[in-house]
């Protein structure tokens, strides 16, 4: 997978991508489970690419192959911001060679991912959406907690807001960070005894400060 | 009166002329016997044929002690000494109701439908004529009462069923016999037409080819194996295994079905060679079944879907997966670049589809290939996330 993760330009796709078996589910389990292993690095590499967090197994109406192909190609924006609809016409399907991946496949990818510690379902029970751990959270932990050291702000109280959007955090890999996301990287330094939430008298949560 | 037998009066006489002209006037010799009043010139009586004898005789002359009414008429009797020819005579129009008497018992021919009665009603019938001592006579010339007839009855109805089987079998071993003809007559027509192709170079070569590829499909070189020459079913299959080996390597069959034919298509093209006595579809596994162990250059295989094939031994799924990386080696990368369906294969390889999908798929299964899934169907790819 020879992926620029730093640059700006568009996502390069590995050379598998092009391969129209890519595509279907392998029956053979051994080719399936490298054809796994594939979809994972590719799904990771691509939403650290650009900063996709969430990723649904596929949008609630008719997602045939050759809507998502057209909103693929009519779409100018790669930003991870945008619907989970454009992500899956990108990352799911090749307009190229004519392929996508089907909504139970990709389910089963997202499943392995799970498995591999690589993603979280957001809710368990319905399995529409994971959270992409292209970071795991006590690795955005251990980011956040290096950065708020970097920058003199350890003791200070941050917003949540401050952390995912403020101004010094543009550079950052956790810029627009997620806000369940967050909240589990925050929850994790917590329980290191490294973060206090600091909450208001109506129990709401004003912020956090990093010890 | 009655229809009746004229006797021409030959036979010689003691009774003189004048006698005879005096009783012409009366009314005729009456017979001592039965009675029939003959014409006067007559010796012998018109109906029993006893011997007339002139009531104008002497007393002394008349014989009181002659025999008594022998029915026996000589020239009836035949050489066994059954009797042919009876007589009959009647007085009084008896013999009117007596000849369709006759007729009906003749039209209904009830000695036949006797014959062929149970044993009861025949022992009925023996004894009701044992107690008549006057039938005791008649069943000499009547065989289809008694004892006796019972068994002549049974022996004849044993013949014919016997000639019954007889025949049916000899029909059936002529049709054997016919088929063999006609399997010869087909490979001599194969031969010919083999040396006329070598000889003659005219358009209707491929025509040629094709009538000698069809009798060649029909003939089989050596005998061929039936149940009934191997008594154990082992030994059957076994040599049924034999020939099946023989058969496709000698025919050809094999190399022009790429080396693999499906159990179905080799059932029917071998029982078509055979001809006649063909096997059941039991007796060609059981036999292909001991391929293996009879160590011939052919074997069954069976496919993931259940598909049995005979293919030639050497033809492992290795060496079908080497052939067909080969094959895709080989191919433009254009075409590569889409895969390859069971069709290209059929084509490349000379399978049938069926196996061709099979054999793609057995590739699929031991990894060498991976499929892409289409609305228009399955292509198959060199499996490039194992080679990664």
């Amino acid at each position: 997978m020879e992926t620029n993760i730093d640059s700006e330009d568009d996502f390069k796709y590995p050379s598998i991508f092009e391969f129209p078996p890519f595509f279907t589910k392998q029956i053979n389990e051994q080719t399936w489970k490298s054809q796994l292993a594939s979809w994972d690095s590719l799904i990771l590499a691509y939403c650290q690419h650009y900063k996709v967090w969430k990723l649904s197994v596929g949008s609630t109406k008719n997602n045939s192959l050759e809507n998502d192909l057209v909103d693929g190609l009519s779409g100018t924006s790669l930003n991870g911001s945008n619907g989970s609809d454009d992500v899956n016409s990108k990352l799911f399907a090749n307009p190229r060679i004519n392929r996508a991946l089907k909504q139970e496949t990709i389910k089963l990818i997202f499943e392995y991912m799970v498995e591999k510690g690589h993603a979280e379902w957001e809710k368990s029970s319905s399995k529409q959406q994971i959270f992409v751990y292209f970071k795991r959270p006590d690795e955005w932990a251990t980011d956040i907690r290096r950065w708020v050291d970097s920058t003199g702000q350890t003791g200070s109280v941050l917003t949540f807001y401050e952390i995912a959007h403020g101004d010094l955090v543009a550079s950052q890999d956790f810029a627009g960070i997620d806000d369940t996301i967050l909240r589990k990287a925050i929850d994790n330094l917590v329980s290191k005894n490294q973060a206090v939430i600091i909450k208001a008298s109506d129990n709401q949560i004003m912020g956090v400060k990093i010890l | 009166m009655v229809e009746a037998e004229v006797v021409s009066p030959s036979a010689t006489t003691d009774i003189g002329r004048e006698e005879v002209i005096a009783a012409v006037g009366s009314e005729g010799f009456k017979c001592p016997r039965c009675t029939f009043l003959n014409h006067p010139s007559l010796h012998q009586c018109e109906m029993c044929g006893a011997r007339l004898i002139s009531p104008r005789l002497p007393p002394g002359l008349i014989r009181t002690d002659s025999p008594g009414p022998t029915t026996v008429f000589e020239p009836g009797k035949s050489l066994d000494g059954t009797i042919n020819v009876i007589k009959l005579s009647f007085r009084g129009n008896g013999d009117k109701s007596f000849f369709t008497a006759l007729k009906k018992a003749l039209a209904s021919k009830e000695w036949v439908s006797a014959s062929n009665t149970s044993l009861g009603s025949g022992i009925r019938r023996v004894t009701s004529a044992e107690k008549g001592t006057n039938a005791v006579d008649s069943q000499d010339f009547t065989p289809r009462q008694g004892i006796h007839g019972l068994q002549q009855a049974g022996e004849r109805s044993r013949q014919q069923r016997q000639e019954i089987l007889g025949s049916a079998l000899d029909d059936l071993q002529g049709l054997m016999s016919r088929a063999q003809d006609l399997i010869k007559l087909a490979e001599q027509y194969a031969h010919h037409l083999e040396k006329e192709e070598m000889s003659s170079n005219n358009a209707s070569l491929s025509a040629r080819k094709a009538l000698r590829q069809s009798s060649q499909a029909l003939g089989l070189d050596s005998t061929i194996v039936t149940k009934e020459m191997a008594h154990d079913p082992e030994v059957f299959h076994s040599e049924l295994a034999r020939q099946l080996a023989e058969f496709l390597d000698n025919s050809g069959i094999l190399a022009r079905e790429g080396g693999v034919i499906t159990l179905f298509d080799l059932f029917a093209i071998y029982n078509r060679a055979r001809g006649f006595s063909l096997i059941s579809p039991k007796d060609l596994y059981s036999a292909a079944e001991l391929f293996e162990k009879l160590q011939l250059p052919i074997r069954l295989r069976k496919f993931k879907s259940g598909l049995f094939v005979v293919q030639e031994s050497y033809r492992t799924p290795q060496v079908i997966i080497r052939h067909l990386n080969e094959w895709f080696a080989s191919v433009e990368p254009y075409k590569a670049a889409i895969g390859f369906s069971p069709q290209d294969a059929s084509a490349k390889f000379g399978w049938s589809l069926t196996v061709a999908t099979e054999e793609l798929e057995m590739a699929e299964a031991q990894g060498a290939l991976c499929r892409d899934e289409q609305v228009s169907g399955v292509r198959f790819f060199p499996n490039l996330f194992l080679v990664n």
